[in-house]
């Protein structure tokens, strides 16, 4: 079995389009799509994380103001290209207005991103290319001298996820009818979620274990991907 | 491995029972009327899941709004503790050492960072849904998709126990769900479905899930 795999912002943009393409239909002005609303604050969250890692884009900017132009923009072109005729500037007022005590911390919490990167205090983050020619991403979670755990992400060109890859795979025993699987290996358990990340967990792991727990990793997102 | 038995039920709401449900959640005095209404309209099941350990850590990280750093080791802590192991050589000793009345209560955020994660993890396993949004101290915890339709997912959480603990803090939830649902569906370009997941944490490996189901006709 091959599952789409979800993107998880490509999704919620999709949402919206489809939300505003009935609102247009209906053309109804006292509908107030509350999905389309929380959709919306999602992505615009969502966008403000990714601004908040990159300093250089962060520094002296309102990552707020930043995070919703950008994705109204891309917003706006997703309606144009389905030629839909809407202004969802209601929603983008009220997004404004939830997110703007977590654009303040984000915008604080970037500054020290930056210096503890610099510091090399963080688990580090690798693209590796697995045997299937495919790459992925892996994070190690937590600070350096303590990582908690390594999640594996998709790179945005893997659109499936073979899930019967790895329950075929003996002696791996896949858990569960539906995401988030468990796949248990050597006694690791691997959580795979929708969106194609897997997560294993390295808390107080001695360092052999957590190589071991990484090579299983590689394995794992290798038939997973492929 | 953590076993987690479920009790779900399904309640079908008109525009009547919708109405109560505003009546009763704005005004006490009118949620026996609700309850009545809405008895015929329900239906019932029972089944059961695992999960384990690590797959509630990585559930907590996606739907929790707690800051909370390890809520499993937290409650796992609190069960030694009720368990009286304090008493034993190896454990702290001042945990008992309170000088009134008050009782002594686990993290209560943990508990709730837990039946967080509990309720995403129910939508996505059971209704194969996909997180739409987690909104920033909102109205409903967790908003959720499937098939173009949203779920609107509120969770509830507790060590007491299942009946006069969780089933009685949901169905007290109940009124406030359904209102919110009722108006959401209304007001929506989707189909609405309201998510009520109370989680009762009996034990560190045994969880007890009442779920109730919101669909609106």
């Amino acid at each position: 079995m091959r599952i789409k795999r979800i993107s998880v912002d490509a999704e919620r943009l999709a949402a919206i389009v489809e939300m505003a393409g009935t609102l247009v239909q209906r053309d109804d002005r006292k509908k107030y799509a509350l999905s389309l609303e929380f959709a919306l604050g999602e992505l615009v969250r969502s966008e403000m994380r990714r601004i908040a890692q990159q300093p250089h884009l962060a520094r002296g900017r309102d990552i707020l103001d930043l995070a919703l132009d950008r994705v109204m923009h891309s917003v706006n072109e997703s309606l144009r290209g389905h030629r839909l005729n809407i202004d969802l500037g209601r929603y983008a007022t009220t997004v404004r207005d939830k997110l703007r005590f977590p654009a303040k911390e984000m915008q604080d919490l970037a500054e020290n991103l930056a210096e503890s990167r610099r510091v090399h205090k963080l688990g580090a983050t690798e693209e590796i290319a697995a045997d299937s020619g495919r790459h992925c991403i892996v994070h190690e979670l937590g600070l350096r001298e303590a990582i908690q755990g390594l999640l594996a992400e998709p790179t945005d060109d893997c659109h499936e996820l073979n899930i019967d890859g790895l329950r075929e795979k003996a002696p791996w025993r896949l858990q569960g009818e539906w995401f988030p699987y468990e796949l248990i290996a050597e006694g690791f358990v691997f959580v795979i979620d929708d969106d194609g990340s897997v997560f294993v967990s390295t808390e107080n792991l001695p360092p052999e274990l957590r190589e071991k727990a990484s090579g299983l990793l590689r394995r794992v997102v290798d038939r997973l991907y492929a | 491995m953590i076993s987690v038995d479920i009790r779900r039920k399904i309640i079908t709401l008109s525009s009547h029972e919708q109405g109560l449900a505003t009546a009763a959640y704005t005004r006490s005095a009118m949620a026996p009327e609700f309850v009545a209404a809405i008895a015929p309209r329900t239906t019932e099941s029972r089944l059961s899941l695992s999960i384990s350990e690590p797959t509630l850590e990585r559930m907590v990280v996606k739907y929790s709004e707690q800051l909370v750093f390890q809520p499993l080791e937290e409650i796992r802590y609190w069960f030694t503790y009720t368990a009286g192991a304090f008493l034993e050589p190896g454990y702290p000793p001042l945990y008992y050492s309170r000088d009134r009345s008050s009782r002594v209560s686990p993290n209560k955020t943990a508990v709730c960072a837990i039946g967080e994660a509990m309720a995403g993890f129910i939508a996505q396993r059971l209704y194969q849904c996909t997180k739409l949004a987690r909104p920033n101290h909102d109205y409903p915890d967790v908003v959720m998709e499937s098939q173009q339709r949203t779920y609107l997912v509120e969770a509830k959480a507790t060590l007491q126990s299942i009946e006069e603990g969780i089933e009685s803090v949901v169905n007290g939830e109940l009124p406030r769900l359904a209102s919110f649902t009722s108006s959401a569906g209304q007001l929506d370009v989707r189909p609405v479905v309201g998510l009520l997941v109370g989680t009762c944490l009996v034990s560190e490996i045994q969880y007890y899930c009442y779920i109730i189901e919101l669909q609106l006709v």
